[in-house]
């Protein structure tokens, strides 16, 4: 149980990372290897909270 | 669950136990965090015998931080390596809207403890019902964390029964 929690907030924070980095949302998700729209269903709530005013995604205009 | 008998203390240790496991990253309620909410309450003859041995809050939690990153560690991951790549991103604690429901061994605690209440004749249910009933779950991961802090569970409920001795009379 301690373990899926630790993978679950190491994922969240891998994202949140490559989001700062300005990552799209199509590259995290690769990365990850789940599709676009999941990724963007589980974390931008989240990071736009965080981060409000940031646009969504990197240069490459995902999300 | 039977909440009605429960004190008003009793009560709030529960929720103070929830919140305690979801600063954690719990994901289910376990025994530890029922301890944990005890002392968050810091009244009470549970919250004094625990305070006599020398057990506070801190310790307590920090034990269970340990016990976590121990286990984890065990099977070849480090928190700490994790903590130290990934910065301030990486947070266990549990997201507000997160429902966290109460472990096996958390539920029984919480029906051993109205059992405790009705043998020793007390009409209410009290956070001391709840500390001796988390004492018998001997397998427990609260009597393992006691036991990390150097308190014996025998020697808890002797101190317990001491005080609620001394508030009766």
């Amino acid at each position: 149980m301690a373990l899926r929690r630790t993978l679950e907030a190491l994922e969240a924070a891998q994202v949140e990372n490559a989001f700062v980095a300005g990552w799209s949302w199509a590259r995290i998700a690769e990365v990850l290897g789940v599709s676009r729209q999941a990724v963007h269903k589980k974390h931008a709530a989240r990071i736009r909270a965080r981060y409000p005013g940031r646009p969504p995604g990197g240069k490459e205009g995902g999300g | 669950m039977i909440f009605h008998r429960f004190t008003g203390e009793a009560r709030g240790s529960v929720e103070a136990a929830l919140e305690e496991a979801r600063m954690l990253g719990h994901d289910s309620l376990g025994d530890e965090d029922l301890l944990l909410g005890i002392l968050c309450t810091g009244e009470g003859v549970a919250a004094e015998a625990l305070e006599s041995f020398g057990v506070t809050l801190e310790d307590a939690r920090g034990e269970s931080e340990a016990m976590l990153s121990g286990a984890l560690a065990s099977i070849g991951i480090s928190l700490e390596e994790i903590r130290k790549e990934a910065g301030d991103a990486f947070d266990l604690r549990l997201p507000e809207k997160r429902r966290i429901p109460f472990a096996p061994g958390a539920k029984k605690v919480l029906e051993r403890a109205l059992a405790r209440a009705v043998r020793l004749g007390d009409r209410y249910l009290g956070t001391e019902h709840i500390l001796l009933a988390i004492l018998e779950n001997a397998e427990g991961t609260a009597v393992r964390m006691l036991a990390r802090l150097g308190v014996a569970p025998e020697a808890l409920e002797e101190r317990l029964f001491e005080l609620r001795g001394r508030a009766a009379g």
